[in-house]
């Protein structure tokens, strides 16, 4: 299946796709994998508009077309 | 070691300058910067001063790790009372003044009275005076800098000055140095233009002596290449980075508040200033760090001359402090224009005049909310059509207001005294009358309980519960989060280095870095409970100042108007949920008023 990604902040220089291509059933976490982008440098994802809490990215099961936007820590300033 | 051992105390009524020993009890308690500042203000005034009075106190405080090797040691703070709050000021800056005036071997500058006519204090070595400051009264920032430094033959002086809107009386003049870098929050400027105190111009040859030099440049080092792991996004991008991830989590404030997302964001966030336009134009032109630093986040700018600001006025041609955030927010989203030169342009004048472009721009977005509301008139801003989204509105209200011409003087007024004035005092996004930065809190919840306990009133600079906001968009959990951070916070902002680094340093790191630079043991515990007693004592300024618990709050419209998008949609503040836990936390009375029992455990009775 195939999920649209879209990345803030400086994850830009991380990961320029615009979509990834992932078995079926897979999940947030696997997703992140795939796009090589490291846990730690991600402040939230949401799916289709909707947070995905850290503690969820292993259970969140993507579905064909979903839109996840991976956005960068914030920092203050 | 590398406290300096010594303070200035300048009277301005009087004219007696006097240095004085430093107070290493205080020192050792209060650190440094912000926390030694708020000790000696504490003890040098009445918190029911007249902000505006000559019995205020400014303070311009250094931490004992400014001008050491450290990465992003140029820090140096403002404290003092605040004329948009009644509370607590406290605004730091970065640039080379602070370095500077740590090597002509002073940790505080502590300035009292009222100078009868203007002047400016100048610190060369070990002559320091008041020189009359009548030709540079009514000089923009710019102009008292070079002006300085050419009348003294010193192109070595570093400056921090007013520009013309602390002279009369801006509610939220700042203090700027090195041209474009300013302690921006908080009206600290309107004090020093209270005062008639123009600028300060310093020069010092006398360095800075660490404990344990070998161990120091040990440390600093490895804290280098910590940093350079977690900073380089700032590095390439600034703050301006944060701009599409507020957009995407729907946390953008937007139209005085409004809306929590803006159409226009990508024409103004980190992405726009690097993108070469048509005509081969790019706005970003190269970054800067400030004295010591290894991330440099500045931002160095230019407008294309085209553009209707500057076409016809050369003397903008020129490269300039760019948009970090929380100006590309403040002259954005909040209030609606997508015009990356008319920010950038507004962000001059800020800096020029010497304005805090936060609260200017949340201002103006009010008064535009007045205007589309037909509450105020063409009649009343001097025929400008002052509707969201237009970038001429924006340039020519920042040059009215820091010149305080026509609807430039409501402007300049704040906006809780311009709201109330018009009878809308709903329409303002302030915490204790100070307006709040680029971050909405019914996004982020723990931001909202800092927003609303902020010692110097509405402010994101004072905690850190990005994390915790970020991962729940609850008020679950929040509280305390949000009191370790203000502790953490007021520790960090005393010593002397800049809260960006707090990315990649935690206590420990701070601790190290402090333990080889300072006398005396310095922990990760130690550093902590300092930073407690600080935040207490800023807090205990504020109860005598004659501020409750009823300041801590926020607006109705973040509070009851639920976010209309993004991924708190539906949701407002629970700051009722989050407030008696907080004061619980803190060791205060359902009246927000710190027990015995926590006075005593901080040595504050």
């Amino acid at each position: 299946m195939r999920v649209g990604v879209k990345v803030t902040g400086h994850l830009i220089d991380l990961c320029s796709a615009t979509h990834v291509d992932l078995d079926e059933g897979a999940c947030v976490d696997a997703a992140l994998g795939a796009l090589g982008i490291p846990p730690a440098q991600v402040g939230l994802v949401s799916v289709n508009g909707e947070a995905v809490p850290k503690a969820k990215r292993a259970e969140m099961v993507l579905r064909e077309s979903d839109e996840m936007v991976v956005m960068a820590p914030l920092t203050g300033g | 070691m590398s406290w300096q051992g010594k303070i200035l105390r300048v009277n301005l009524t009087s004219g007696d300058i006097s240095p004085e020993p430093l107070n290493m009890e205080w020192a050792n308690d209060y650190i440094g910067e912000r926390g030694l500042g708020t000790k000696y203000l504490w003890e040098n005034m009445d918190p029911k001063a007249d902000p505006m009075g000559p019995d205020n106190v400014l303070i311009f405080a250094t931490g004992p790790l400014t001008g050491t090797g450290a990465s992003t040691s140029g820090r140096y703070a403002v404290i003092t009372k605040g004329p948009l709050t009644g509370a607590i000021a406290c605004s730091n800056s970065g640039g080379k003044f602070g370095a500077e005036l740590k090597f002509a071997g002073f940790d505080l500058l502590l300035v009292e009275g009222r100078s009868e006519k203007p002047v400016y204090l100048l610190i060369e070595g070990d002559e320091i005076s008041l020189q009359k400051a009548d030709k540079l009264w009514g000089k923009t920032v710019w102009e008292t800098d070079e002006w300085i430094k050419k009348t003294h033959h010193n192109p070595l002086l570093k400056i921090a000055t007013i520009g013309v809107a602390g002279e009369r009386g801006v509610r939220y003049a700042s203090v700027v140095n090195d041209l474009h870098r300013a302690a921006g929050r908080s009206g600290v400027g309107t004090v020093m233009g209270s005062k008639n105190l123009k600028a300060i111009a310093v020069r010092g040859t006398q360095g800075v002596k660490v404990k344990d030099p070998k161990r120091f440049m040990a440390v600093t080092d490895e804290m280098k290449n910590l940093l350079a792991k977690h900073t380089g996004g700032l590095t390439k991008y600034g703050t301006n980075a944060m701009m599409d991830t507020m957009q995407e989590f729907g946390g953008l404030p937007t139209r005085n508040f409004k809306e929590v997302q803006f159409e226009g964001y990508d024409k103004v966030d980190a992405k726009a200033m690097l993108k070469t336009d048509e005509t081969g134009h790019t706005n970003l032109l190269t970054n800067k760090a400030c004295f010591g630093c290894t991330i440099a986040c500045g931002r160095i700018a230019h407008i294309r001359k085209d553009h209707f600001t500057i076409q016809n006025r050369k003397e903008y041609w020129h490269a300039s402090g760019g948009l970090e955030y929380e100006t590309a927010f403040a002259f954005g989203p909040v209030i609606g224009v997508d015009d990356i030169d008319a920010c950038t342009f507004a962000g001059y004048l800020m800096n020029e005049h010497g304005m805090d472009p936060i609260s200017f721009g949340v201002t103006l977005a009010a008064a535009m909310e007045l205007y589309e509301m037909g509450v105020i008139t063409k009649e009343d801003t001097d025929g400008v059509e002052l509707t969201f989204g237009n970038p001429e509105a924006l340039t020519i209200m920042a040059e009215k207001t820091g010149k305080q011409e026509g609807f430039g003087e409501i402007l300049g007024l704040g906006s809780k005294l311009m709201c109330e004035k018009y009878g809308h005092p709903e329409l303002s996004m302030t915490v204790k009358g100070q307006e709040f930065a680029g971050y909405d809190s019914r996004a982020l919840q723990g931001m909202g309980l800092g927003y609303a306990t902020g010692n110097r009133g509405a402010c994101h600079l004072k905690h850190d519960t990005f994390e915790a906001d970020m991962d729940d968009q609850t008020g679950a959990g929040k509280a305390e989060p949000c009191k370790t951070s203000q502790d953490w916070t007021a520790a960090v902002d005393s010593s002397g280095l800049c809260m960006f680094t707090m990315g990649a340093w935690g206590a420990p790191e701070f601790a190290a870095q402090l333990d080889a630079d300072t006398e005396g043991e310095w922990t990760a515990e130690r550093l902590t409970h300092c930073g407690e007693r600080i935040w207490n004592l800023e807090r205990m300024f504020n109860l005598a100042a004659g501020l409750t618990k009823a300041d801590d709050t926020l607006p109705p419209r973040l509070l009851n108007d639920p976010a209309p998008s993004g991924t708190a949609k539906g949701k407002v503040n629970e700051l009722d949920r989050m407030l008696p836990e907080y004061y619980d936390l803190r060791g205060w009375s359902e009246d927000g008023v710190p027990t015995e029992d926590t006075l005593g455990r901080l040595g504050l009775r």
